[in-house]
């Protein structure tokens, strides 16, 4: 079931009445079970593995509370992250390392045809699974009180709003709120109303109206000139945040209706102007979420330099394949981390460099946040090619400045408006650094009702409708 | 009380802002469009008085530059060809045409437009109000979508067609057509490209081709369908072209004969793509379709 489906909009208002008018024990069954009954609109066999995830990191949970035995403890963690990265590895990957190992088998001249399995990837497998081994490191660790009941464990685990693709909530944030009934309050429903407009607005009329643009280009980049691909490769730079943010925002819209508070997991990104930076603000629970798991327990940047940049590369290496089980996501990640690596080795030198010939401040951070969006969508190509050598094929080709000519440009009226689309939202981005939006409205519920009203018929008039799945369901 | 009061009203507010905003935003919009150049604007305008037309989809609009058939032939001709149309489409377009417009003397068919499927209809939904045969044909695809542009005014305009719409309110679309050279890398895919076979047609669009050449006869309109030209390299790629072009003729059950011009363009430099021509071709199609003998005597003097 997608947001962005006639089908969502009559499950949220009757999943809404039953949960309002529930407390308690019974309320968490109504989560429970109205979550379950959303994932099964995809496929309701895959709940089993929802269900295995959840039994497995719950009575692991209750283990690790129960001993204090560093051998026994280490022992349940290793059997938490076996299953949850077992289950991950053979729906997600199998497939990948059978191909790879075949590939280099091939290379070095030992023929061989290992089965292909036949496997489905089920959506949000890598959100969940991440999600519960979260808690269970957190159990470990220490961090956080083991939760007794499984009932409102089994409702962290597979809440909807977040369940298929994110964000990825923490159990130290989102457990204690299950805890509490909470009412429906006004203002509440106000806000996640107006997150859920905007949302759908960042979906429906940006995302989905820039793949129009996007998909012709990569399905076939040898059909489009030079600017063609250009376009192409900016406007993808654009739909997958639009994409992924729309989903998020509509992800804590609906929670913040029910009473729940989840942490914003995109922050303008496209603002940045450091790879740091950028990882501060995209995807922000997966990146923590890397940062607290991955990074620091590898040694961070405790261990001298040679070290913090294996742990960079790692984790962004890692990063990468974790959106798919390709080679051109894990070369997508590698960059990134060659970014971060990059960035530390030579971003103190530039800086001062600029500022030594006297650059203002101002055009210095101009001009580093134009060079991280170019270099993130250099990185983009790879994340949306088709192949590894489609995304080189483009890349040279990009490159051909010379070449650069409108009248050459395909589908005119769709770059004109997608290139309109994304001057507005960059420039409502820019308004959001000076004016705090959400208390004005706050303040001014005229202007909530006018801006409301202003989304929907933009949704209505520019709006791109085929119920298109957000692009994070394939990870 | 006096809180919940007051929230209903927001409530109530917003949805009638909604409402009210929605239809007159998409009346301005609507006016502005329907005002202006673009050809289907002009079609429900009426009053139009055109010696020919020509229809087709996106090869349609490369094939036949209206411009260069009025500079050749000395008559008004006006092309109402689009991306994507379909036969059913063409068919629709020519009736309401003729319903809202003085007769033409002659009908030039693009026949590559029977490959097309109808689910265009939906990016004429600006029109689906002035037809009810585009209506009808969108209703019979999806009846959500006619539903929705009726609850939505602001929908009923969310199609690239509004955008040409405006684009084309002040100078006139008729010289619409691409005017950039396909490049040696789509060449060089073309010339490694596999063999294909083309399908053959729907009967629903075959039956739009006889619906329109027997709308055309019964009002002594002449029609020709001609297949426009092909990219030499890619026409090569068809292996049953000769079969499929025979079999359609077969099922038109015409007395007519299909102009084929697939083969006529042999320059590279004259086409934007695979499928279609650039602006470098349109005056050697008119001289061709001249040579063929489709116009009317009274239309080449």
């Amino acid at each position: 079931m997608l947001f962005n489906s006639l089908a969502f909009l009559g499950f949220l208002p009757v999943f809404c009445l039953l949960y309002f008018a529930t407390r308690g024990q019974i309320r968490l069954w109504v989560c429970v079970l109205g979550s379950y009954y959303f994932y099964a609109q995809w496929d309701w066999r895959f709940l089993s593995l929802i269900l295995v995830s959840t039994v497995v990191d719950f009575v692991i949970g209750l283990r690790l509370d129960k001993t204090d035995d560093p051998g026994q403890r280490k022992w349940l963690l290793l059997i938490s992250m076996a299953v949850n990265l077992g289950i991950l590895g053979f729906f997600k990957y199998c497939n990948f390392f059978i191909d790879s190992f075949t590939a280099m088998f091939d290379a070095i001249g030992w023929s061989s045809s290992p089965p292909h399995l036949n496997v489905i990837l089920p959506v949000g497998i890598s959100f969940y699974t991440f999600q519960t081994m979260s808690y269970t490191i957190d159990v470990f660790r220490r961090k956080i009180e083991v939760e007794r009941s499984l009932l409102r464990f089994a409702t962290y685990v597979a809440f909807f709003p977040q369940l298929v693709a994110g964000p990825i909530v923490r159990a130290s944030q989102m457990l204690p709120q299950l805890r509490v009934d909470h009412a429906l309050v006004w203002d509440r429903f106000l806000s996640g109303g107006t997150l859920v407009v905007w949302g759908l607005f960042l979906k429906v009329a940006i995302a989905d109206s820039l793949a129009l643009v996007v998909d012709g280009r990569f399905e076939n980049p040898a059909a489009h000139s030079a600017l063609s691909l250009a376009i192409g490769v900016v406007f993808y730079a654009f739909q997958i945040y639009c994409d992924f943010n729309g989903y998020s925002t509509i992800a804590i819209g609906v929670a913040r209706i029910l009473g729940f508070d989840f942490l914003d997991n995109f922050n303008r990104p496209y603002f940045s102007a450091s790879f740091s930076e950028f990882w501060q603000r995209w995807h922000i629970s997966l990146s923590t979420w890397l940062r607290d798991y991955l990074y620091i327990p590898l040694g961070g940047n405790h261990h001298g330099v040679g070290y913090t940049y294996r742990n960079l590369m790692l984790t962004m290496l890692l990063g990468g394949l974790w959106h798919g089980a390709a080679w051109r996501f894990v070369l997508w990640g590698g960059l990134h981390g060659l970014y971060l690596v990059a960035q530390r080795v030579f971003g103190g030198p530039i800086v001062d460099f600029l500022q030594a010939i006297r650059i203002p401040q101002v055009v210095c951070r101009q001009l580093m946040i134009a060079t991280v969006f170019c270099f993130t969508c250099i990185g983009w190509v790879f994340f949306r090619a088709e192949s590894a050598s489609d995304a080189f094929f483009v890349l040279q080709k990009i490159f051909r400045v010379s070449e650069y000519q409108f009248a050459n440009v395909t589908q005119k009226f769709h770059v004109i408006k997608g290139g309109m689309l994304i001057a507005g939202l960059v420039l409502a981005e820019w308004v959001s650094f000076r004016v705090n939006v959400p208390r004005l409205m706050t303040a001014y519920p005229v202007l909530r009702i006018v801006g409301i009203a202003f989304l929907v018929w933009s949704i209505a008039f520019l709006g791109t409708f085929g119920e298109n799945a957000f692009i994070y369901f394939q990870f | 009380m006096k809180m919940v009061h007051r929230r209903f009203v927001g409530l109530i507010l917003l949805l009638a802002i909604v409402v009210v905003g929605d239809r007159l935003i998409a009346a301005c919009l609507r006016t502005v469009a329907m005002d202006g150049n673009f050809r289907f604007a002009r079609l429900y305008s009426g009053d139009l008085q055109n010696e020919v037309l020509f229809l087709g989809n996106s090869r349609g609009v490369n094939t036949f530059y209206a411009p260069s058939f009025e500079n050749q032939l000395g008559v008004s001709c006006l092309n109402l060809s689009y991306n994507g149309l379909s036969a059913e489409l063409c068919r629709d377009l020519l009736l309401d045409y003729l319903e809202h417009n003085s007769s033409p003397a002659q009908v030039i068919v693009e026949v590559t437009t029977v490959m097309d499927k109808s689910t265009t209809v939906s990016n004429l939904k600006p029109f689906w109000h002035e037809s009810r045969r585009l209506e009808a044909m969108a209703s019979s695809l999806d009846k959500r979508d006619v539903h929705a542009a009726k609850l939505s005014h602001l929908y009923g305009l969310n199609c690239e067609m509004h955008l040409r719409m405006l684009y084309y309110r002040n100078g006139s679309d008729q010289a619409w057509i691409n005017r950039y050279t396909i490049s040696t890398d789509l060449l060089e895919e073309v010339s490694d490209a596999p063999d294909e076979q083309w399908p053959q047609p729907d009967e629903s669009q075959i039956v739009a081709l006889r619906q329109i050449w027997d709308a055309c006869t019964q009002r002594g309109i002449q029609c020709n369908f001609v297949i426009g030209p092909y990219l030499p390299d890619y026409k090569k790629l068809v292996t049953n072209y000769d079969r499929w072009k025979t079999e359609l003729a077969d099922r038109l059950e015409l007395d007519t004969e299909l102009v084929d011009l697939s083969d006529s363009i042999t320059d590279c430099d004259m086409f934007c793509d695979r499928l279609h021509t650039n602006h470098k071709a349109s005056d050697r199609i008119c001289e061709l379709l001249v040579q063929a003998g489709i116009f009317g005597s009274e239309l080449q003097e």
